[in-house]
């Protein structure tokens, strides 16, 4: 995390916010603080970029709870943009933070209603219902927008971690596999869908828990969590009831292998701290199988 | 009726763990000791996670992993924190921390759950934030904040606010972190000293 | 032959005011056409039928990596005989008639009214002020063929072709400047930007082909022939498998460390 410099000029504020923009960076504190120790004083030099800062600041007072900011940030935009839904938007999320969330719906509901192709109103809806506590509604609301708007991966993760919420495995492993299929190759999804199915219980699941871990392995090996989550798959399996005597061998062999991943993991990564590995070893032989 | 002890380090950590993620929600296990029948002291807490705790696998890896080192200090395993994502939730009845309390209990049956009050969680930190409920036969029971015992008491809160104050947050690691970068110690050795430091000077 | 020799006055009266007049004009009808242009708007279920088609066909390329029964309950639910989405979803094709549609209409006018219209206005008076100037010389020899081209509006058999009439200068011009007016309206990208804010951006807006029920036609053949093969099948040999070679180049490592 970088430490803001205390006597930064606004030109360099206002590089730093570009930078944070076109990459997406969120950090909501840091903008706040360059918006007050520079840039608010300079506001008039930015010429149009001016909005873009309004808006980008006016998105970090929301999160910071800072809402005279933020109410500040609205009203400049509106005055500029009256007719834009991305200002009305910003409105709707200032009311939001005042928890006048009825207020706030009206407002998403005219812009939709302008402009019914437009997402985002759709979504910051679901938000409001999440806001209220009222996850079975927000998943209600959440798949009626997702059947209009199918690849919205955004979407499909929301609703993947609503389900979570409820305890839904298998709806939120079919949120997964949409996601999988829009991207196949992240191994945090795959060890994501494997981690779900392992809650899920079951030979079956296991068994498709096991083939997802090794996936997320395969693409990253470094990832610890697949690593573990394969140790305790092929431990679940080899143990279970169901598993056939032919693949009893082959799960016997692969949880030895990831044994020994996890070791050289922690061995190649703390080779000073004798103390930790101690534990490491000792959760090894309570979870490994006496092959 | 058992008399509850609160270490500083243990509400310490809690609170430093809630506000290194304001925007998730968090769990973590309490760790204690019973000295004799009707006292339960918590000493030190383990954060676990702010990802997903909806998941199982990980958090069998961490239960486990928790009892090593418990063991290995002579402590227990003696309950349960969190925070929920929604401010105004303070349940701890969520599916997904039922799981985890109820084994817990199977383990050591007055067991106890923490849940941090959103809402008092301030910039001045001049509320104690816990609510703290105790498994009783068979029942989770709200246990009157009157009847905890907070080492420091009143300075405890004035040593939080200092570490908030000092983002020492920033270098809280929880068990998700650890598993992101298992170069990281979840066990926070040198956090717990910083703690500890700045308990001594507010004492 | 006898060199040709040009009045100053045609290069400061003649030359240089074609330029300036055709940049100018170029940059007033970028400007009218920011105003005039209207949003394209986009129909809800036109937004809907894009989405399905991308989902339809990333089910289609990266199935494999869905367990088997995941994969034939999406194409269930797009190819079902009776519930399917590809089967009931009936779209009327979209009227591609610009006389029937008044937005059409309105959009080939305000195409006229930026483009064409000014063209053949500031053409003609062009033409018509500056007639018959030689203007300038290019400085390489041209075939007879490019009289035409150079040389509108001067009809001289024994001029040579490499001189230049004020009429091709102008539509040299009109041409040539296109590359300039990006240079200069592009760089303050500012105005650009503003304008965004403006205009919602609707995410993955796009328009669907003009003809949904043939695409969709089309998607349900190759969905309905698209075959799944587990790709997740045999991938713990594989980890297996790697072990041996990640193994040994440890072991080398390890060798080569201990060795030093």
């Amino acid at each position: 995390m970088c430490e803001i410099d205390d006597n930064l000029n606004w030109t360099e504020g206002r590089d730093i916010l570009r930078n944070w923009r076109e990459s997406l960076e969120r950090r909501s504190k840091d903008v706040v603080e360059i918006w007050e120790t520079v840039l608010m004083y300079h506001i008039d030099k930015l010429g149009n970029e001016k909005y873009l800062v309004l808006e980008q600041v006016c998105f970090a007072a929301l999160d910071c709870y800072r809402l005279p900011l933020a109410e500040y940030c609205v009203k400049a935009l509106m005055k500029e943009f009256p007719g834009s839904s991305r200002v009305h938007e910003y409105h709707a999320m200032y009311l939001e933070a005042l928890e006048m969330y009825n207020e706030a719906l009206e407002v998403l509901d005219s812009i939709i209603k302008r402009d019914e192709t437009n997402a985002a109103p759709r979504k910051r809806r679901v938000a409001i219902l999440k806001a209220c506590g009222h996850i079975p509604e927000a998943i209600k609301e959440l798949t009626e927008y997702l059947k209009k708007f199918m690849s919205d991966q955004e979407g499909w993760h929301e609703l993947c971690n609503l389900y979570l919420q409820e305890q839904e495995y298998s709806k939120a492993a079919i949120c997964i596999e949409e996601l999988i299929l829009h991207n196949p190759h992240n191994h945090l999804l795959h060890q994501r869908y494997a981690e779900i199915k392992y809650s899920q219980g079951g030979y079956e699941n296991m068994y498709i828990a096991k083939a997802y871990f090794c996936q997320a392995i395969k693409l990253n090996p470094n990832n610890i969590r697949a690593l573990y989550g394969l140790l305790l798959a092929t431990n679940n399996l080899a143990l279970s009831l169901k598993c056939p005597v032919s693949q009893k061998k082959g799960t016997i062999k692969l949880n030895e292998w990831v044994a020994g991943q996890i070791e050289k993991q922690y061995k190649n990564k703390i080779a000073d701290k004798g103390n930790d590995s101690k534990y490491i070893e000792g959760l090894l032989a309570q979870l490994q199988l006496e092959g | 009726m058992t008399d509850i002890t609160f270490s500083g380090r243990a509400y310490a950590k809690i609170i430093l763990h809630a506000a290194k993620y304001p925007h998730c929600a968090i769990n973590g296990l309490l760790l204690g000791k019973q000295n004799n029948s009707n006292e339960l002291q918590i000493i030190d807490v383990a954060p676990l996670f702010h990802i997903c705790l909806h998941v199982t696998p990980m958090s069998e890896v961490a239960l486990t992993m928790v009892e090593q080192l418990a063991l290995n200090q002579g402590l227990i395993i003696a309950g349960y924190y969190l925070a929920n994502e929604n401010i105004n939730d303070t349940s701890t009845d969520k599916p997904a921390h039922r799981g985890i309390s109820e084994k817990i209990v199977e383990h050591f049956n007055h067991a106890l759950i923490a849940v941090v009050d959103n809402k008092k969680m301030t910039v001045g930190m001049n509320m104690n934030s816990l609510k703290i409920s105790q498994y009783l036969d068979g029942k989770w029971k709200f246990k009157d904040p009157s009847s905890i015992n907070y080492e420091g008491g009143a300075n405890l809160l004035e040593a939080t606010y200092h570490l908030i104050r000092r983002k020492e947050y920033r270098n809280l690691v929880d068990f998700d972190n650890h598993l992101d970068n298992i170069s990281l110690d979840w066990q926070n050795l040198k956090l717990n000293e910083k703690i500890d430091e700045v308990l001594k000077n507010y004492q | 032959m006898a060199e040709l020799l040009l009045d100053p006055n045609i290069r400061g009266w003649v030359f240089l005011p074609i330029v300036v007049i055709t940049f100018l004009v170029g940059i007033i009808r970028h400007y009218v056409s920011i105003l005039l242009s209207s949003q394209k708007k986009v129909e809800l279920h036109q937004v809907q039928d894009s989405q399905v088609m991308i989902r339809s066909r990333l089910l289609r390329e990266n199935g494999q990596y869905i367990p088997k029964t995941a994969f034939l309950s999406r194409r269930h639910f797009f190819n079902n005989e009776e519930t399917g989405y590809f089967k009931t979803q009936r779209r009327a094709p979209v009227s591609q008639n610009p006389v029937t549609d008044p937005a059409m209409m309105t959009d080939m006018l305000k195409g006229n009214v930026t483009n064409v219209l000014p063209m053949v206005l500031i053409g003609g008076w062009i033409n018509w002020m500056f007639s018959g100037f030689v203007t300038t010389k290019v400085p390489f020899p041209l075939t007879l063929r490019f009289k035409p081209m150079l040389q509108r509006g001067i009809e001289l058999v024994t001029l040579d072709a490499a001189w230049v009439s004020s009429a091709s200068w102008y539509f040299l011009n009109v041409f040539g400047l296109r590359s300039i007016y990006t240079l200069v309206l592009g760089e303050n990208n500012a105005a650009d930007t503003s304008r965004h804010l403006q205009d919602q951006v609707s995410g993955a807006a796009m328009s669907m082909p003009p003809n949904p029920k043939a695409a969709f036609k089309s998607e349900w053949e190759a969905l309905e022939i698209c075959e799944h093969n587990w790709a997740l099948n045999g991938v713990d040999d594989d980890l297996l498998g790697l072990r041996n070679t990640s193994d040994s180049i440890e072991n080398m490592y390890y060798q080569s460390k201990s060795g030093l």
